[in-house]
């Protein structure tokens, strides 16, 4: 904060930023209500895969509604790559703006697409406000492209697009869109989608509006700058917390669905209190940039940064710019953590839950009790084909909850997701009503969560009957490297994709052809545990039993035999 | 004379209220709740109430209470015992598998009501069309028992795949266990709520299977607690949460039904009201103790949800769906906020002021309760500022201690912030306000509407205090206080009709090919409530079915519930239906595809018995100075004006139609007080109701002009 400011100002801030702040997050909340209500998508209506985020007149967001960590920060650079294009001079009210590109559109993967428009008091502009919702296909190879066989380049996933004006002074610029839906499968509902994003960035305008016209366009700078210290102030604060130090943390992706190599992950965290505490998250020693769909680029890396912050540091901390400046991240150009194009990126959300596994490891090793032990990270399976019975071709994406690592104080939760990703799962009698597929079973997985005085989460296993041809596209990993335990727990289960019980499949990548009758079973990683074994209560050991979650024999090998006697004796009695 | 009660049972007070034929209120009392006793809580509020009439006097006794929410968020409902489809023992360990919240590491997802060792699967399948893929065996049926037998379950639930569309293997099994266990309590999910998406049906079921004998248990214990009291049993009527009143034992057949018995009370006297005044467009404001509610009155008609969860998170003003508990069943559509008269103000680590979520309840309370409590409240900041007399809170029978308030709010804000108690004070209301106004705009705007097109009745103890700030900052027009906003809700259970609701999924386009099929369903379903009415005795003359549906596009996987036409389904009944649909479409998300096809999800039919509304009462009329309710002067802080203001203060009960109050002004009543900013005046109706405005003429909303032209 500028030292001349009074300490009269600073008191009435104390109130005034608290009231101010609620008023910005209560646009972009309004915005995102307006946009998970008014989209066409599934993927934002039903799965609130959708952000909102406003920002100040030089591209600094301001405030965000996030319904998913991953878009935790990936409107970040929105307004930055926007104002490249188009300079300050050249916006007028009306003009929107929409960009899906990883390299140039400030987005993460092809399929979130963004719209933004400048926001103006009279002439003077004053912010901007922003949206992004997943589209379903945005053209490529094959529907929901990612990490498909072949799949090498960003070309490939489908069609890249740079901010463009896609309204200009409130008129949607016809060629612009018609060439961009040619471009894509499905492409009849699209139009609905866009009029949605417009419209929400429409009640963000009128908002903003209101806003700066209550404030004065003098004190409304002042509450933006303000927000944005007092965030800083906050995190800084949370940072001075923890002890100085460096502290690294390696783990690796099984593969990067293209070469069966490995893919190495490393950070070094580093805390320093001087001159102002802050955190440098150094990526070195990461992989090289690969040709399979996993590479991340910086917003997603941000993303991913910013949501081990809020989850370790403060679950409260408002989502706004100040990440930026108590955050040093040094990412080596060409890596996978930063890749250059044409890089593919597709599959860019598998990597950020090992990297959010990464950094919460590295934090581990700070604060052990605020993190959790490793998870299972991403299980999302593509299924495809044409559906003889109704006639159609379909594409049927389903993601997997698998274990949450144990943590002190609590075991961690079974068959969830976790990390970035809260995406919810395609009920059965949905997706058996839509595809010609039968789900034979569906259920925990004995034994997959770690041992540990809080025991890891349990693993999930869904089994899926092709009733035609159908080809499978894997996103998943842990299938090699198991999750990891904290304080003296044990490893999590890992998981696995098998074709008719016998024929194991790689963790990413295909597509893998199944025939009329065969059966996929998908299986996700589970959780490692926290803490010794032996600690555990007998009680919750007893009620594992009794349920089933931890078979006697499990039991047995990963805990002390009296305590198994212990929990055995008042399992009978549950 | 005859009298009806409503007893509504909350989280920190049970409010009573005792009205005659005429529709005055004779009596109003709040008393603690005990969250262990809620029947003593039932029987003392209601005997606070009568004490000046006979049992035989009292026709009615309408209740709304919180023992199904509390049974399930302290898990303590009856062991339930679960059968389903092989492969699905999970159901409820996997739900939708989200967490309740995004970055909070502790977090814990709410606990399946059936541990996975009480989950039973049994051999048997249906395809996604209803025919049969594996057949129900009967040697199946014995193994299936003999593993119910093991559980010791009271209650056994059954949920198997689609039976919405094909009951006969749920049947099949309730009618071999049923016979098995005569004792036990047989529910198949298929009789509950014959609804597509299985997690969601399995839910509502497992509901019913936890809650009935609880809830039996409940009713009884009240009926008899009646009777020995000289009350003729079938007086009681119970509310639930979709804005209806059922008898209990349609209640106990429907736990999963009254969840949010007390929050529809308040909407229910909101819409009332909104319909005596003429008011079209109305937003509810509740504000209580603990929590402040917010719900939207649209032409009349307030709005109900199917996506209901009992304990699920939340996150940026939305609810985090599939972390609860979900119900299948309609609800009043709510919107809700910590932030109460209990919500605790405190300075963070980096100096700024935050106001909840925590609170202090009923117990310690506020600082000013004097019972211990040493953090500041938003009530503390209100008696600081003049806005609450600390002498007549609750209408005296309580006193408050305005030291303890001030002292509260200097140690724990002033002095950190380095401000004077009054700024301290003053802050912690802009802040609460602000909270509150996030989850009007989320009601309103979110929803395409404008809030300045809208009314605000503000009731609850604490509403008519912020009701004003909040419509200013808003730009809503008219605050409207009820007569007696503390009880305001206990008061909207007498105005309840008796209701319950049925429904069937369709999953067909609506198209001629498929109009025998919807007909045949919604014959069905209205057949149910036909019986329903028959079986709660309601005269014909008072019967009502109100249909509606479940509709989308067919590609959609979100539906939105939209009236049905009456009349059998022909040409022009689908016409009509489908153009509804689109009109309700265009409204909710504004736009709509008049080509596309239309699905029909569910058909859900309300069966409604009228009750009788009592006229509001007429107040005597005065002039237009409310000199002769004038009890005093005092100090009072406005957050419009920035400082303390000497101010008159109006005592409400002297208050007579006709009388205007011009701002800064206070107007106290037992259980609220009204706050008149200096920019605002308040004008008393015909019926005793204060109507808060502008003073100065504003600009015509945008509808008073299009009205105009």
């Amino acid at each position: 904060m500028d030292k001349k400011t009074s300490a009269a100002q600073q008191k009435t801030d104390a109130v005034a930023l608290e009231v101010f702040s609620n008023a910005l997050l209560s646009i972009s909340e309004e915005m995102g209500a307006l946009l998970i209500r008014t989209a066409y998508s599934t993927n934002i209506k039903e799965r609130h895969d959708a952000s909102t985020a406003i920002f100040d007149a030089q591209g600094r967001m301001i405030a965000q509604a996030e319904h998913i960590p991953m878009h935790l920060g990936a409107l970040l650079s929105a307004i930055t790559h926007l104002l490249k294009r188009y300079p300050k001079a050249s916006l007028r009210p009306g003009d929107a703006f929409l960009a899906n590109d990883a390299y140039n559109g400030g987005g993460t993967h092809l399929a979130d697409v963004t719209v933004a428009s400048p926001v103006f008091a009279g002439k003077e502009l004053i912010g901007f406000v922003a949206n992004m919702g997943h589209w379903p296909d945005v053209g490529g190879i094959k529907p929901g492209a990612a990490m498909t066989e072949g799949c090498t380049e960003i070309y490939q996933e489908g069609l890249r697009i740079p901010p463009m004006k896609i309204m200009s002074a409130g008129k949607l610029q016809e060629d612009l869109f018609s060439f961009i839906l040619l471009n894509m499968r499905f492409a009849e509902d699209r139009p609905a989608d866009l009029r949605a994003q417009v419209a929400t960035n429409e009640v963000g305008i009128r908002r903003m509006q209101e806003l700066c016209r209550k404030y004065g366009l003098k004190r409304f700078r002042e509450l933006i700058q303000g927000t944005l210290d007092y965030n800083e102030r906050w995190i800084r604060r949370r940072i001075r917390e923890l002890p100085e130090g460096s502290w690294s943390f390696e783990d690796q992706l099984d593969d990067d669905a293209h070469t069966p190599e490995p893919v190495p992950l490393k950070v070094q965290l580093t805390i320093r209190h001087k001159p102002q505490p802050h955190m440098v998250f150094d990526f070195e020693g990461s992989s090289p940039q690969r040709t399979g769909g996993v590479n991340c680029v910086y917003e997603a890396l941000f993303a991913t940064v910013a949501y081990a912050l809020k989850a370790t540091l403060d679950p409260e901390l408002w989502s706004n710019a100040a990440f930026e400046r108590v955050v040093k991240i040094k990412a080596p150009e060409g890596s996978i953590v930063n890749p250059r194009p044409p890089a593919p990126v597709g599959g860019r959300g598998t990597t950020c839950q090992r990297l959010a596994d990464l950094l919460l490891g590295a934090m581990s090793k700070v604060v052990e009790d605020r993190v959790t032990a490793c998870g299972h990270g991403t299980t999302t399976v593509n299924l495809h084909g044409h559906d003889p019975i109704r006639g159609r071709s379909y594409i049927c994406i389903d993601g997997l909850g698998g274990g949450m690592g144990g943590r002190a104080g609590h075991d961690g939760m079974d068959a969830v997701q976790i990390n970035t990703n809260n995406i919810p799962n395609l009920p059965t009698e949905v997706l058996e009503s839509e595809y010609p597929i039968r789900i034979e079973r569906y259920e925990l997985v004995p034994d997959s969560g770690g041992a540990g005085e809080f025991r890891g989460g349990s693993a999930t296993r869904k089994d899926f009957r092709m009733l035609a041809d159908t080809g499978f596209i894997a996103h998943a990993d842990r299938h090699l490297f198991r999750p990891w335990p904290l304080s003296g727990g044990k490893p999590g289960a890992l998981g696995l994709h098998c074709k008719n019980s016998s024929e194991k499949l790689p963790s990413k990548g295909g597509p893998h052809e199944f025939n009329t009758g065969e059966v996929l079973r998908c299986q996700t990683a589970g959780a490692g545990g926290f803490g010794d074994p032996a600690r555990r209560s007998p009680e919750r050991l007893a009620v594992d039993l009794a349920d089933g979650k931890v078979t006697e024999q499990a039991a047995r090998r990963d805990y002390p035999p009296q305590l198994v006697d212990q929990a055995l004796a008042l399992a009978a009695k549950l | 004379m005859k009298y009806s009660v409503g007893v509504d049972i909350g989280g920190t007070f049970t409010d009573v209220v005792l009205m005659d034929a005429r529709g005055a209120i004779v009596a109003e009392h709040k008393v603690d709740t005990t969250p262990a006793a809620l029947e003593a809580c039932f029987v003392e509020a209601l005997s606070r109430a009568s004490e000046k009439c006979r049992p035989e006097d009292i026709h009615r006794i309408l209740h709304a209470t919180t023992v199904a929410t509390n049974s399930v968020l302290e898990g303590k409902g009856a062991r339930t015992a679960l059968v389903v489809t092989e492969g699905f023992r999970d159901i409820l360990e996997i739900a939708r598998q989200r967490r309740p919240s995004l970055y909070d590491l502790k977090a814990e997802r709410a606990r399946p009501l059936v541990p996975r060792r009480l989950c039973i699967e049994v051999r048997e399948r249906l395809g996604s069309d209803g025919s049969v893929v594996t057949p129900l065996q009967d040697s199946e049926l014995q193994r299936i028992a003999a593993c119910v037998e093991g559980t010791r379950a009271e209650s056994v639930v059954i949920a198997l795949l689609f039976s919405y569309l094909n009951a006969s293997h749920e049947q099949k099994l309730r009618d071999y266990l049923s016979k098995s266990f005569p004792q036990k309590l047989v529910i198949a999910s298929s009789d509950v709520i014959p609804e597509f998406r299985e997690f969601e049906r399995t839910s509502t079921a497992v509901l019913v299977g936890y809650l009935k004998p609880i809830f039996a248990a409940y009713t009884k214990n009240l009926s008899n607690e009646l009777v020995s009291r000289g009350h003729a049993a079938g007086k009681l009527l119970i509310m639930n949460s979709a804005g209806g009143v059922m008898s209990p034992d349609a209640a106990r057949d429907r736990p999963h039904a009254i969840v949010e018995s007390g929050p529809a009370a308040g909407v229910i006297a909101a819409a009332t009201l909104a319909e005596q005044l003429g008011e079209k467009n109305v937003i509810s404001f509740d504000m209580g103790g603990t929590t402040a509610k917010a719900s939207l009155i649209e032409s009349g008609a307030y709005r109900t949800t199917t996506e209901y969860e009992i304990g699920g998170g939340v996150h940026q003003s939305l609810a985090v769906r599939f972390t609860g508990y979900p119900i299948k069943a309609p609800m009043i559509d709510l919107t809700e906020c910590s932030a109460g008269g209990g919500s605790i103000a405190s300075v963070d680590d980096v100096g700024v002021l935050k106001v909840g979520p925590r609170s202090a309840g009923a117990d310690p309370g506020p600082a000013c309760y004097g019972r211990g409590g040493t953090e500041p409240t938003v009530t503390d900041a209100n008696v600081v500022l003049g806005r609450i007399n600390p002498d007549y809170f609750v209408g005296g029978e309580a006193r408050l201690d305005r030291r303890l308030a001030r002292a509260a709010i200097e140690s724990r804000i002033a002095r950190p912030l380095g401000m004077t108690v009054m700024e301290a004070a003053a802050g912690i209301i802009d802040i609460v306000n602000a909270h509150m106004a996030r989850i009007l705009r989320v009601v309103s705007v979110a929803r395409g509407l404008d809030p300045r097109d809208f009314a605000l009745i503000a009731f609850g103890g604490a509403g008519p205090l912020h009701a004003a700030d909040l419509a200013a900052d808003l730009g809503i027009p008219r605050v409207i206080v009820p007569e007696a906003p503390g009880v305001f809700s206990a008061l909207g259970l007498l105005w309840a009709d008796l209701r319950a609701d049925f429904s069937s999924t369709v999953r067909r386009n609506v198209t001629r090919d498929h109009a025998e099929h919807i007909q045949g369903a919604l014959g069905r379903v209205e057949a149910e409530a036909q019986a329903w009415l028959e079986r709660e005795k309601v005269p014909a003359k008072r019967r009502a079915l109100a249909r509606s549906a479940e509709m989308r596009y067919p590609l959609q996987n979100y539906e939105i519930n939209v009236p049905l036409p009456a009349g059998r389904v022909n040409a022009a009944w689908i016409a009509r239906a489908c153009k509804a649909f689109h009109a309700v479409h265009q409204r909710l998300y504004s736009y709509c595809d008049r080509e596309e096809q239309v699905q029909l999800v569910n058909v859900r039919v309300a069966a409604v018995g009228r009750t009788d509304r009592p006229r509001p009462r007429l107040l005597d009329r005065g002039g237009a100075s409310a000199q002769p309710a004038l009890k005093g002067r005092r100090k009072v802080h406005f957050q419009e004006a920035g400082s303390f203001v000497d101010c008159p203060v109006y005592e409400r009960n002297r208050l007579r139609a006709g009388n205007r109050v011009a701002g800064p002004a206070l107007i106290e009543q037992a259980d609220s007080t009204v706050v008149v900013p200096p920019s605002m005046s308040a004008a008393v109706d015909v019926h005793g109701r204060i109507v808060l405005g502008l003073k100065v003429k504003s600009a015509p909303s945008r509808k008073a002009q299009w009205a105009k032209a």
